[in-house]
């Protein structure tokens, strides 16, 4: 016996640490048992006891692993945890360390559902984009559950409260056993004979156990509902209980009320947003009214309107006679050229005339009244000689031969 | 889904608000103010109708599609 070895507390918590932690049972083990006392802190971490009917352990969830289970653990379901069995050494107490959490009781069943939604999922049933978008206001909602249930009454109690006058249309169907799955389908597909009077669907029905949810998980109603033209909001058992046709919904409601609260707005909202619009219709149109007022006023203060005849008339007469007196002008001017033209063609005119020859003393002479334009165009007999001042009568009493000037030159005589 | 006969009541609501905007945009001529502000309370009738409009109704659908009123009923039961 070795007492001389005295350990300190933290020490020996240590050997003890070390001790479990090199044993490789304790190292990756496997423990079922019922949850009791979870609590998850705000960290993230997961805190509860596992337990059975002689006994319990302390576990503890570190958040990394936490977040990828696909459940909430919750006081008394049975679940079998993989980890390792280590020492707390603060508290000198051991506990596992759990990495991962499997439900009991649900074995085959959960296998199925955990597997159908990730070849839905890969297929894009789940995808965002297919989601579509609620009516703002829906004009009929269409509901689809059991004619009995309490969801069919919580739907219309909130959806009621909400929009008083809110007009629904049920189809009825079972929402477990073996029929279910099919009058779901037929529900919605009958449903969607309805659009685009029913605008809106919601389908579900109260918690049960993955059993009785099993209509909600399978494979056909995930296809009638992603299938559907009408948006879908699921509202399947409770808050903690996710069914494929959640994934599948266009949106998910944690309960029947929840999900009338979604697809259903509340009246009043609408009437006072009414009312609103009334107010800034009419606001505006004062507003508009009330600036071309404004701007009329402004126009008619304007000199045109204040006193018409100085501020437009005067210039405008002051013009016009300007443009009289231009014209004016303008005519005489041109009288004026037009005048000398004239008379510089008068002039011209009267060089012209046939009297101008005799005024430097040539005569015509006429006989028997026509002007000879020859001496072979005369006779013998009397004819009229005239000049530019006075007329001779003379008796014509023979020719000479030859030329005019010739004979005019030899005898001296006047023609 | 086109809907191309009556339009909807957020179709209605979205063509008053803009009906709104048109009448604030100082540019709009008095014409068209006038218009605008006629369809403006007009729309806003339509819609306050469809909000006063019908009464609570739940019908039931049987398997061959027709729809028969339950309203009565659903109450009833809800009582009992």
């Amino acid at each position: 016996m070795q007492s001389s070895w005295t350990l300190s507390v933290s020490q020996l918590n240590e050997y003890v640490r070390v001790q479990l932690a090199s044993d490789p049972v304790l190292r990756d083990l496997s423990v079922e048992g019922e949850i009791s006392g979870f609590k998850r802190a705000v960290s993230g971490h997961m805190y509860f006891a596992l337990k059975d009917e002689g006994a319990r352990v302390q576990c503890v969830m570190f958040r990394q692993y936490a977040l990828g289970l696909d459940f909430l653990p919750a006081d008394g379901m049975r679940v079998t945890l993989r980890g390792s069995a280590s020492l707390f050494v603060r508290d000198g107490s051991y506990q596992v360390y759990v990495e991962d959490m499997q439900r009991q009781g649900v074995g085959d069943l959960y296998r199925e559902f955990v597997l159908l939604k990730e070849r839905l999922s890969r297929e894009g049933l789940f995808d965002p984009a297919r989601k579509k978008p609620l009516p703002e206001l829906p004009r009929c909602v269409g509901i689809v559950t059991s004619r009995t249930g309490a969801v069919l009454h919580d739907i219309l109690r909130v959806g009621w409260s909400r929009w008083p006058n809110m007009r629904f249309l049920l189809a009825p169907c079972a929402v477990q056993g073996e029929q279910a799955a099919g009058e779901i389908v037929a529900a919605i597909e009958s449903l969607n004979r309805y659009a685009p009077e029913c605008d809106v669907i919601l389908c579900g029905r109260g918690g049960g156990s993955l059993e009785d949810l099993r209509p909600f998980n399978e494979e056909r109603v995930a296809r009638a509902i992603c299938a559907s033209r009408i948006p879908v909001v699921s509202c399947v058992g409770h808050e903690t209980d996710f069914t494929i046709a959640d994934f599948a919904a266009d949106h998910r409601a944690a309960t029947p009320s929840n999900a009338a609260e979604i697809a259903i707005p509340l009246q009043s909202d609408y009437i006072e947003l009414l009312q609103e619009s009334a107010f800034s219709l009419r606001r505006a149109a004062q507003h508009k009214t009330a600036r071309l007022r404004q701007e009329l006023s402004a126009l008619a203060s304007r000199p045109l309107f204040r006193a018409p005849a100085s501020a437009w008339v005067e210039p405008r007469r002051e013009e016009l006679s300007q443009l009289k007196r231009r014209l004016q002008a303008a005519a005489r001017s041109a009288l004026q050229t037009s005048r000398s033209a004239l008379a510089l063609e008068e002039a011209r005119l009267k060089a012209l005339r046939p009297g101008a020859p005799l005024e430097r003393g040539y005569a015509l002479i006429e006989q028997n009244g026509k002007i000879a334009a020859g001496s072979a165009q005369l006779q013998p007999g009397p004819a009229l000689v005239r000049m530019h001042d006075g007329c001779w009568t003379a008796d014509l009493t023979g020719k000479i031969e030859g030329s005019a000037w010739e004979h005019a030159e030899e005898k001296g005589t006047d023609v | 889904m086109p809907r191309k006969k009556e339009p909807t009541f957020e179709e209605k609501l979205g063509r008053l608000r803009e009906l709104v905007e048109l009448l604030e945009d100082a540019q709009m001529p008095l014409k068209e103010t006038f218009a605008a502000y006629e369809e403006g309370v007009q729309l806003l009738g339509e819609l306050e109708r469809m909000l006063s409009e019908g009464k609570r109704r739940i019908e039931e659908m049987s398997k061959d599609g027709l729809k028969t009123d339950i309203t009565g009923d659903v109450a009833r039961t809800k009582e009992g």
